[in-house]
């Protein structure tokens, strides 16, 4: 008797599972999505979707599209086109138009978060200047893989950061806290990853200029490797960084103290610049760290005065410090910060090896 | 001795391989009874016969004058003896010669063991004149040896115990042999180290096989059948080897061997999961290394039963848990092929199962052929045909051939039993149903009692110097000065 309970109840745990038996045959595996939004506020969506009919798969996929009110009603719209009902865990990108990310970025999500199908683990891109639907066909065309060109950008240039939904969404759900959101754009027919899109209250304000995307890395503790460039001719100054540490700190309520410890090797040099000495290693250590308090110092500047978005998370300092001054509305101009920036060079590329 | 003769003949009538002979030397009368098939004629007609006769001839030359006395009395003349201690074996020069006690003993017990029955006067006299019936000692053919010794046991239960004999030259080394059968009369025999295996086992095993009555004992199996009557698990809870130096390690570590007449296996009790993963063959690498070797078979362990579930469980119900580009390929693979994924994976299995089969059964020679059409051209052709995906192929292949690591029938056919209840549960609810699964399987395994020792010692109960020893890499022989406590109240192994 026990033993038939027993068999009983395995049974019914695993015959439970069996709702969500799916074979592969069935699965319409998205690699991206893109989605616009008509002046009426329809949306309309365009889903790669791969091509599994050959036995070798290819990057090349299929784009279905479709139109209607809702996310939902729209993707469920597509398995009037497609054979199989799409299979979004798999998908890798996910473009938003300009308007979208203006208007409706939280509706929109809303679809991408609730769906229980879905792993959020998708990198989220705003399309720069042009539709979505012309990135998705030229990211088609191209058989472009955008993670890794996204990974690849924020490895080595610093301009972008690979932060899925799922870390946007825990960015956005934190007091004091303003998101940026990796941007692209054709250029020549190609993909190119473009300056960050920035937010304030869950809607997109604009796009960073290009240098102020790698400061603002800087400061989230993002970059793992970057090039920072100072002078011009007889003076010019090319560093790697290769190593960046960002710590802020609060003192007295209003004093935001941000200090950057940096490794960097130097790449190129112009005429007048001399790394033979100690002497000469600490000059250029001086003048990259000058660089780089200042760019900070525009940077935060900026933040105050242009963007007024709290990107980099003074506000989350200010409340994790239990600070008054973060209940107040525009404590960012409120607070003072200072910059102090260390640069270590470790390598100055020298013919003689060291070792 | 007419009613013995009358008796024996009585009972040969339909028995044309027993050969009769009647020497009439001197009036006396002197009757060789022996089977043909199990005697050497060799041995009978120089050493048996001819000293027979010329003993007699001898005794008549010496003896001319008395020609009325008996030839047994000549014989007991010759060798000078009294009546009371003469022995007819002192007159041949054969090793075994036993008087029969016709009335307590079975003849043709002796007959067909390859003994020549002497019949003389009222005496019966056992000779033995046994024909060679076995094979040379050979190369193991169902276990690998790298580095260590070659040769492994025959059908001859003598043979087998000189081969453990002469790797363990001890008095301690017990030798108890027992018939068993009724008709088979097969020599079984227990053999242990007296002073380091635990005396109630070796109890258990002498009653268990004590007890057994059946008509026959054809291979070791049968004993293992009836000693390991209570036993329902579906793992071996003994070891088979046809090996003398895995029996002698195992018998320096206190277990008991049990050998049967006609059977090249060794049977070894008690055994743990363990030993079923494990080789002695570690024992003749360097020890650091060995840890390596150790986890590529935990490993593989795992594989071979649980890669089947896995590709069911991830390509049904878990495919977000495999990267896009895996799960792109995948279902590129698997387009076209009409059965889910479910039917094609048994359906793989089983054609393999099929083609180990026949392969083990069939002779040399179709043997090479099935591998090559059955294979090569099978798979290829089933894949180019759609019916199976290619990863599914590789599915069962790499599953198969993990599972081969081990050579136990008995352990491959037990791990087949849970690829297959482990693939059940995956198609029924993907990577919970490993779990389930997992679960069975351990309470199965820790279920399990090899001869009142715990199954899956030493990692359940855990034991922390064994585990050292022996789970994860070896223990320099020369460091490892104790043996197991679970086997022996004899722990000191070296000083």
């Amino acid at each position: 008797m026990r033993k038939y309970l027993i068999a009983l109840i395995i049974i019914v745990v695993a015959f439970n599972g069996l709702q969500n038996l799916r074979e592969l045959n069935d699965l319409a595996i998205v690699k991206a999505m893109g989605i616009d939004i008509t002046e009426d506020g329809t949306y309309k969506i365009y889903a790669i979707v791969s091509d599994t009919s050959e036995k070798e798969s290819t990057d090349k996929g299929i784009i279905y599209e479709a139109g209607a009110e809702s996310v939902q009603e729209t993707v469920r719209l597509i398995v009037d086109k497609a054979p199989k009902k799409l299979y979004l865990a798999h998908m890798e990108t996910l473009i938003l138009s300009e308007k979208i990310a203006k208007e409706k970025f939280m509706e929109t999500l809303d679809f991408f978060i609730r769906d229980n199908e879905g792993s959020n683990n998708f990198y989220l891109f705003i399309a720069n200047q042009s539709d979505s639907k012309d990135i998705i066909k030229t990211i088609n065309e191209e058989e472009i893989n955008m993670k890794e060109m996204l990974i690849s950008s924020t490895r080595y240039r610093g301009n972008s950061n690979t932060k899925t939904l799922n870390d946007n969404i825990k960015d956005m759900l934190r007091p004091g806290r303003d998101i940026l959101v990796n941007s692209c754009k054709i250029v020549d027919g190609k993909i190119k990853i473009d300056d960050m899109a920035f937010f304030k209250d869950w809607s997109m304000i604009g796009f960073l200029s290009d240098d102020y995307s790698i400061v603002c890395n800087i400061l989230n503790n993002n970059i793992e490797n970057t090039i920072i460039t100072e002078g011009e001719n007889e003076d010019l100054v090319v560093s790697e960084i290769i190593s960046c540490k960002t710590d802020m700190s609060l003192e007295n309520e209003k004093d935001v103290k941000i200090k950057v410890e940096v490794k960097a090797n130097i790449s190129e040099t112009g005429k007048n610049i001399s790394i033979k000495t100690a002497q000469d290693t600490l000059k250029v250590q001086g003048i990259l760290e000058e660089k780089i308090e200042s760019y900070i110092v525009t940077f935060t500047d900026k933040l105050k005065t242009e963007y007024n978005a709290d990107l980099i998370g003074i506000g989350n300092l200010l409340y994790r410090k239990k600070s008054p001054l973060f209940n107040e509305e525009d404590y960012l101009n409120k607070v003072n910060i200072s910059v102090e920036a260390e640069v270590k060079i470790q390598n100055q590329g020298g013919v003689i090896k060291k070792w | 001795m007419n009613n013995i003769l009358e008796y024996i003949k009585s009972r040969c009538e339909e028995l044309d391989d027993v050969y009769f002979r009647q020497l009439e030397i001197e009036g006396e009368k002197i009757y060789l009874i022996s089977s043909d098939a199990m005697t050497d004629s060799n041995l009978l007609s120089n050493f048996v016969i001819r000293s027979i006769v010329e003993c007699i001839k001898n005794n008549g030359k010496e003896d001319e004058q008395e020609e009325d006395i008996s030839l047994e009395e000549k014989i007991l003349k010759k060798l000078g003896e009294n009546k009371d201690k003469i022995h007819f074996e002192d007159m041949l020069s054969i090793n075994k010669i036993k008087k029969l006690d016709i009335d307590k003993e079975d003849i043709f017990k002796y007959i067909f063991s390859g003994f020549a029955i002497i019949i003389y006067d009222l005496s019966v006299y056992a000779v033995e004149v046994k024909a060679s019936l076995t094979r040379s000692i050979s190369e193991p053919s169902s276990e690998n040896s790298i580095r260590g010794s070659k040769d492994s046991f025959v059908e001859n239960i003598m043979k087998n115990v000189g081969l453990i004999r002469n790797r363990i030259k001890s008095e301690d080394l017990v030798y108890k042999e027992q018939q068993v059968g009724r008709k088979t009369k097969t020599k079984v025999a227990l053999m242990y180290v007296s002073d380091i295996a635990k005396k109630d086992l070796v109890k258990y095993v002498e009653n268990k096989i004590q007890n057994i009555d059946i008509d026959g004992i054809l291979d070791v199996n049968y004993i293992q059948e009836f000693i390991e009557e209570e036993n329902d698990s579906d793992f071996p809870i003994s070891i088979n080897t046809q090996r003398p130096d895995i029996v002698s390690y195992y018998l320096l570590q206190g277990r008991i061997v049990v050998l049967v007449d006609n059977s090249p296996f060794a049977l070894i009790l008690p055994a743990f999961f363990e030993d079923h993963i494990n080789n002695v063959d570690d024992l003749y690498q360097k020890s650091k290394n060995v840890t390596i070797t150790k986890i590529v078979r935990y490993i593989s362990l795992a594989i071979t039963i649980m890669t089947p579930a896995l590709y069911l469980a991830i390509t049904t119900f878990n495919q977000e848990s495999i990267p896009s580009q895996l799960l792109r390929s995948f279902t590129a693979q698997r387009e076209g092929v009409p059965f889910p994924a479910f039917i094609e994976a048994l359906f793989m299995i089983f054609a393999f199962e099929i083609l180990k089969e026949s392969d083990l059964r069939a002779n040399k020679v179709t043997g090479n052929t099935l591998s090559i059409v059955g294979a090569l051209i099978l798979g290829d052709a089933a894949v180019s045909a759609g019916i199976v995906s290619p990863i599914m192929i590789i599915v069962v292949a790499i599953t198969t051939i993990s599972g081969l690591m081990f050579s136990d029938i008995n352990m491959l056919n037990a791990l087949r039993k849970w690829r297959i209840i482990f693939m059940l549960f995956s198609s029924l609810c993907g990577i919970i149903g490993i779990g389930i699964a997992s679960i069975l399987l351990i309470i199965s395994l820790v279920d399990t009692k090899s001869y009142s020792k715990p199954f899956t010692y030493p990692i359940a109960p855990f034991n922390l110097t064994e585990a050292k020893k022996n789970l994860f890499g070896r223990m320099n022989i020369s460091k490892d000065k104790t043996r197991q406590k679970i086997l022996t109240n004899n722990l000191t192994k070296s000083r």
